[in-house]
């Protein structure tokens, strides 16, 4: 009997996270985590709109000459990022200079792309629609192509009750539908909500990955937010000097943003200029090919010390971070 | 009685809502007339052509005697040059209130920068949120100059920053006296007086030079006496 109101209620509570036809939605905070950063208060969650900016991510529209979507550079299936391009794509085959990032629990981030050049997950997009190396276009003019669209116009106009449509109402929509990319539901969480067990080896490099790396990769969102130097050479190509490009400051020289290790199986190629292959040359990098620079993060001073077992078992743990429900979840696919 | 009483308070109520307009014009002008934009001024040794001018006023307020006693609730707008209907607007306060001296801010204030996307004058496709990084452009003022060492001699003052030394937003305030028409002059002519443009003709990113001039340009609004 307790069993059945157990199921129940928990059925009850699944319904009213769950997407539905009925407006809006609280958002489903992972048990353990944070508080988001995103202030739900000013954009709420609804249905529609998360639709909307379903259907605005997957439309090339976007970009000035209806070529390339946010898709095009951020797959589901790879975890929202690009795999195998080291460097962004744009329209008319330019190349831009950073690895496209993973897109996952965007709500807890408190700044956006490898430099925090934004500082909001609202205006985040503006800056691919606008970039001359991604989609060259600028969102007035975007707001003019939807108006031109039937569908556009009465899509607009299910989520905000309202028949103009605004830039405001573009990037609020873009964002609904990025906010629900939430992933936690991989090995690693099912293990530490008493569901699973590590394997011996992924128990290894879990105390491994505690001992090294979790002081920057921080759980439950596997980034601590900041912004760390961790001693790559600069590539002479690109000369990125990552955060102080924004800050102008020489103690960010070299700083680039943590990023989140979920679905790390997936994501390659890795680094802010994708210039790692696989998790055995990142971890060559951390135990061996460390640069020494002014602002380099204190623990890596001398490099990682890491046998080429522990290597291997640090992998069966990132392996953990897979979550498969999240890279097929339907709800974040191409909307039919 | 009891209508009557009624009657008052309904009436009393319109006029607090009705309550009493100040209308607010702003006049960037040069050599002390209205400043027309892709009309070429001889100044010094130079010819000048203004093209854009856009700029945000915010944060709106009425003071007497030294104390705030209004504020525009909402209070942002987006004036540009090119479009006379948006530098002036009105003020709707209640009536009693009596005020001596007018506050207002150039650009738009961290908070505000800080919050997600918003609407209205705010939204990011009038052209003034810069896109390679956050922030709104407070000013932005464009034109052409025989001196501008630039491409087809063009300057461009994007100025903007809202985060610490570089913030760049400045408050403004004018004593005006109980007046209900308020006429704001921004003379162009001296703000570009006081820049070598040979020299500085392009800042389009927050720091040192953005707040300097920023400064300058919120020191030059004065009240127009008639």
């Amino acid at each position: 009997m307790r069993n059945l109101l157990v199921s129940i209620s928990l059925t009850g509570l699944f319904c009213m996270l769950a997407f539905n036809n009925g407006g809006e939605i609280s958002f489903p905070r992972p048990a353990g985590w944070p508080q988001p950063e995103y202030n739900f208060d000013n954009n709420p969650l609804h249905s529609e709109k998360i639709e909307l900016g379903r259907a605005l991510f997957y439309d090339p529209i976007l970009s000035r000459d209806s070529t390339i979507s946010c898709a095009s550079c951020h797959l589901q299936y790879t975890a929202f990022a690009h795999t195998d391009h080291d460097l962004s794509h744009g329209i008319e085959g330019r190349i831009a200079t950073r690895n496209a990032a993973t897109l996952v629990n965007l709500a807890w981030n408190k700044h956006f792309m490898w430099d925090g050049a934004l500082h909001h997950l609202d205006m985040q997009s503006l800056a691919p629609i606008s970039n001359n190396m991604e989609m060259d276009e600028n969102l007035d003019h975007v707001v003019f192509k939807l108006k031109q669209s039937p569908r556009y116009r009465s899509l607009f106009s299910d989520a905000f009750s309202d028949t103009a449509i605004t830039g405001a109402q573009v990037l609020r929509s873009l964002s609904q539908f990025m906010l629900t990319l939430v992933s936690a539901n991989a090995k690693y969480d099912k293990v530490r909500n008493g569901k699973e067990k590590f394997t011996e080896q992924e128990e290894r490099g879990y105390q491994l990955f505690q001992q090294h790396c979790n002081h920057c990769h921080t759980e439950p969102l596997f980034t601590n937010g900041q912004f760390e130097s961790n001693g790559l050479s600069v590539d002479e190509t690109l000369k990125d000097k990552g955060r102080m490009t924004i800050t102008g400051k020489s103690e960010d020289s070299l700083r680039f943003k943590v990023p989140s290790l979920r679905n790390i199986e997936f994501s390659f190629p890795y680094m802010h200029d994708g210039r790692f292959k696989t998790l055995h040359q990142v971890l060559n990098h951390y135990t061996a090919q460390i640069q020494q620079t002014p602002t380099l993060h204190p623990t890596l001073q001398h490099g990682i010390p890491l046998s080429s077992n522990d290597k291997v078992d640090i992998i069966a743990f990132l392996l953990t971070l897979t979550d498969k429900d999240f890279l097929f979840d339907p709800r974040y696919s191409f909307p039919k | 009685m009891k209508n009557l009483l009624g009657a008052m308070i309904v009436l009393m109520f319109a006029l607090v809502v009705r309550g009493q307009q100040v209308q607010i014009i702003f006049v960037p002008t040069w050599a002390k007339k209205a400043l027309i934009t892709d009309t070429v001024y001889l100044m010094q040794n130079d010819e000048i052509m203004v093209e854009e001018l856009k700029f945000y006023i915010s944060n709106i307020a009425l003071q007497h005697k030294g104390k705030v006693v209004w504020q525009e609730t909402n209070s942002y707008h987006l004036l540009d040059v090119n479009k006379p209907g948006s530098l002036q607007f009105t003020l709707t306060k209640p009536t009693d209130i009596k005020f001596d001296e007018v506050l207002f801010s150039l650009g738009i204030d961290s908070i505000t920068s800080e919050a997600g996307v918003l609407d209205g004058d705010l939204d990011p496709t009038k052209g003034m949120y810069w896109t390679w990084q956050s922030g709104y452009i407070h000013v932005k003022l464009e034109g052409k100059s025989k001196h501008c060492p630039a491409r087809k001699n063009r300057f461009q003052f994007h100025l903007g920053g809202f985060r610490g030394e570089t913030n760049s937003f400045q408050n403004v305030s004018l004593k005006t006296g109980n007046s209900n028409r308020i006429v704001i002059e921004l003379p162009v002519d001296n703000f570009l007086e006081g820049i070598e443009l040979s020299k500085q003709y392009e800042i389009m990113i927050p720091g040192k030079q953005a707040v300097a001039l920023s400064k300058r340009l919120a020191s030059l609004f004065k009240l127009k006496t008639q």
